[in-house]
Formats: structure tokens, C-alpha cells, sequence
């Protein structure tokens, strides 16, 4: 419904204000509450006799503020809406819509920074030459001369021993987990590790260990494997499997997001005459 | 919370009570928008902001206290006149009742007040 007044301007202007301020009203409700206060002023011009823009003027005092009588409108209109409607107005208030649109950018930008949050500095030690030792049984047999890379080992019958030093620093403030690695494919994850700098921390069997903000620490993983000698006659006796090992997957965690960090070591190789199987 | 300004003052009291103001004047007969915002304002202190008694209308109506229907107007557009039904004359009653309990209770603390 359109009113046309002797003074277009002021209440054509309230009337505008008044429309801004329920722009986020149900359209149907807003028409018919806009169309009310028109007749309203209609009503009381009529009444008053009122033609002049002083009257005009103080008539839409009386009328009340656009934001006040919006004000009004949306209490009411909160009463019939239901709670996913009432969010919906709340939501779309724009600051609301900024702040909220504040705290999203806020929450992804973090999550991708937790997500990709990597402080550790990870290098092996390259010492393997003592690393695959005989519990019991016959010697591994060292194929290689010398420094010659990589190292070769042959497992023949026997309990051995596979140990890698590994050092950790986090260069960063922030603690980190670290999960046992796999460190030969088919095997299990080692059965035990300790810090190579202080024998008394020896622990077993392995968990995650916790790498606190700028420390360094030296980890030892050890597994161990028996190895049984094909016996005579079996088709497999003259051949073996081997495996070169170039890299460990340490798993790291930080606040529950996990990386999969693959630390290139010396490489060696580990070369199964028999049938062996973690102990 | 008790409070020196008049004007929050007046809201309070005003708040939870013009609804049935508005009932009580469709009582008598039906009442298009303007009469009774006319009314009201005449009223010392019922209303502050005119425009403020259009939701309160439409509050009615879909409370179902009132209902509405059209008129031809010999003065203009067609107007929306509001009818008081039998849920918002039910209502009317008990607040009538405790309405005067209440003042008489309020008007004798503030009488014993002055003694």
C-alpha cells in the first residue's frame, strides 16, 4: 500500500528508514507493518490537520524512532518464530555475520596451522654398523667391505638384533608425540627404545614418547627378529629375501593431527637366508 | 531492580499490562489501529513510541486474543478494524481481577509508606 503525503520527503524518508531497519523481517510482515505506520501518519495528518513540516515533524516523534519501532517489530516478530528462525535473524545481523565470519577464518587459518605444524628436526645417525647384532645364535655376516653403501647384512639363523639411533630436536615451543615406527616392513613396531644419552630412561615396550618444546632428545629403537634356517630339502634353502631399508616413518602427532614425517637414514640391507619372524 | 528514570520506570509498568489495555478497549466495540493508538496515547504514560502499538497488534493476533477484518472508510483506503475474540475476553478476566488485587496491595504499601 503506498500513502502519498502533502510532505513527501520527511515521511517518505521515515518510512525508507523504517524499511532499512527491517530489511531482514519476513517480506510479508514487513509490508504489512510499513503499510500500518503509513496509514498511521495518513490517519493522523487527517486527524490533526496537521499539513505543515513542523507537525509533520513531531508526528513522527510520536510515531518513534525507525531502530525503536523495529525494535518493537522484532519482539514481536520473536514470539511466533521458531528457534531455527529466531538463529537465523541473529545470524544475519551483520556484525554478528562479521564476527561470526571472524571466528571461522580464525578456526580454519589454526586448523590448517595445527594440521601442518611440523617442529621437529630429524636426522639418523648413520652409525649402522653395530646395529645388527647376534643374541644368540650364528653372526649376522656383514656383505659389505669397508664404508661401502649400503651396508649388507645377512641373517642366517640366530636372534638378532636391529637397533637405529635417532635423534629429535624441536627446534619449536610446542610439545610433540612421536609414535614407533615401522622400521622393516613385515616386522613389528619396535619392541623397546630408550635415550641413548641417559640408559636409566630405558623403557619398554615402546610408546609414544612425548618431545617437549626446544629439547633434543636421542632415541634408540630396537626390535629383534629369530631367524630359522630353511630346512634340507625345502624349496626356498637356497634362496633369501632381502630388504633395503632407506628411510623410517616416524609418525609425529600435535594436538591430534598426525604426520607421517619419512626421515631418510644410511641405508642398509638386510638379506634372510631362513624363515624369521619378529620375537 | 528499582530505578530513579522515569522513563524505564514507566516501561516496567507498562510492560505486561497495555496488552490488556488494548483488550479492554476492543471490549466495548471494534477499533481500527489509529483510534486505539489514539486512545492509548491519550492515556498518561500507556504509550511513548505510537508506532510500537502495530506489533503489539499483530502479537495479538497471532496469539489469537484478537482478530482483524476490513472496512471501506468514507475518509480513505479501507481500514483494518480489530476484533476482540472469546480466548482474548477470557484472558481479560483474570487480569482484571489480579490487576486490582495488585494495585490495591501496591496502593497500601505506598499509603503505609507516608505514615
Amino acid at each position: 500500500m503506498t500513502v502519498r503525503t502533502p510532505h513527501p520527503d520527511a515521511a517518505e524518508r521515515f518510512i525508507e528508514q523504517l524499511r532499512r531497519k527491517l530489511r531482514h523481517a519476513r517480506r510479508t510482515d514487513r509490508d504489512d507493518y510499513i503499510a500500518q505506520i503509513a496509514d498511521h501518519i495518513r490517519e493522523s495528518r487527517a486527524d490533526d490537520d496537521a499539513n505543515d513540516p513542523g507537525t509533520l515533524d513531531a508526528l513522527l516523534i510520536r510515531i518513534g524512532e525507525p531502530s525503536v519501532l523495529a525494535k518493537a517489530f522484532y519482539a514481536a516478530e520473536r514470539v511466533k518464530l521458531n528457534e531455527a528462525q529466531r538463529v537465523l535473524l541473529w545470524v544475519r545481523r551483520w556484525w554478528i555475520g562479521l564476527v561470526l565470519a571472524a571466528v571461522l577464518v580464525a578456526g580454519v587459518s589454526f586448523l590448517v596451522w595445527a594440521s601442518t605444524y611440523q617442529p621437529l628436526s630429524l636426522r639418523s645417525s648413520g652409525e649402522y654398523s653395530d646395529s645388527v647384532v647376534a643374541l644368540s645364535g650364528k653372526a649376522p655376516m656383514k656383505l659389505t667391505q669397508g664404508n661401502l653403501q649400503p651396508a649388507a647384512w645377512k641373517l642366517t639363523e640366530g636372534h638378532y638384533r636391529l637397533s637405529i639411533l635417532f635423534p629429535v630436536d624441536n627446534l619449536n615451543s610446542l610439545a610433540v608425540n612421536i609414535a614407533p615406527p615401522q622400521i622393516v616392513q613385515g616386522f613389528p613396531l619396535p619392541e623397546s627404545w630408550h635415550l641413548e644419552s641417559n640408559d636409566s630412561e630405558k623403557q619398554g615396550p615402546f610408546k609414544s614418547v612425548l618431545v617437549k618444546g626446544q629439547t633434543y632428545r636421542e632415541i634408540v629403537f630396537s626390535t629383534s627378529y629369530v631367524c630359522k634356517a630353511w630346512p634340507t630339502g625345502n624349496p626356498n634353502a637356497s634362496s633369501f629375501s632381502s630388504q633395503t631399508i632407506t628411510n623410517i616413518p616416524i609418525v609425529m602427532s600435535f594436538w591430534g593431527f598426525q604426520h607421517t614425517l619419512e626421515v631418510s637414514i644410511q641405508p642398509f640391507t638386510l638379506e634372510i637366508a631362513g624363515d624369521c619372524f619378529g620375537e | 531492580m528499582v530505578t530513579a528514570n522515569t522513563g524505564k520506570l514507566l516501561a516496567q509498568m507498562r510492560r505486561g499490562s497495555i496488552e490488556y489495555c488494548v483488550l479492554a478497549l476492543l471490549e466495548s466495540r471494534d477499533r481500527y489501529g489509529f483510534e486505539i493508538t489514539k486512545v492509548l496515547t491519550e492515556a498518561d504514560g500507556l504509550v511513548t513510541s505510537e508506532g510500537t502499538i502495530y506489533p503489539l497488534l499483530t502479537r495479538l493476533r497471532n496469539d489469537g486474543l484478537v482478530d482483524t477484518y476490513w472496512m471501506e472508510s468514507t475518509e480513505g483506503p479501507p481500514r483494518r478494524y480489530y476484533r476482540i475474540t472469546k480466548k482474548g475476553s477470557q484472558a481479560l478476566i483474570p487480569f482484571r481481577e489480579q490487576w486490582t488485587r495488585f494495585r490495591d496491595s501496591v496502593d497500601d504499601i505506598l499509603t503505609r509508606g507516608n505514615e
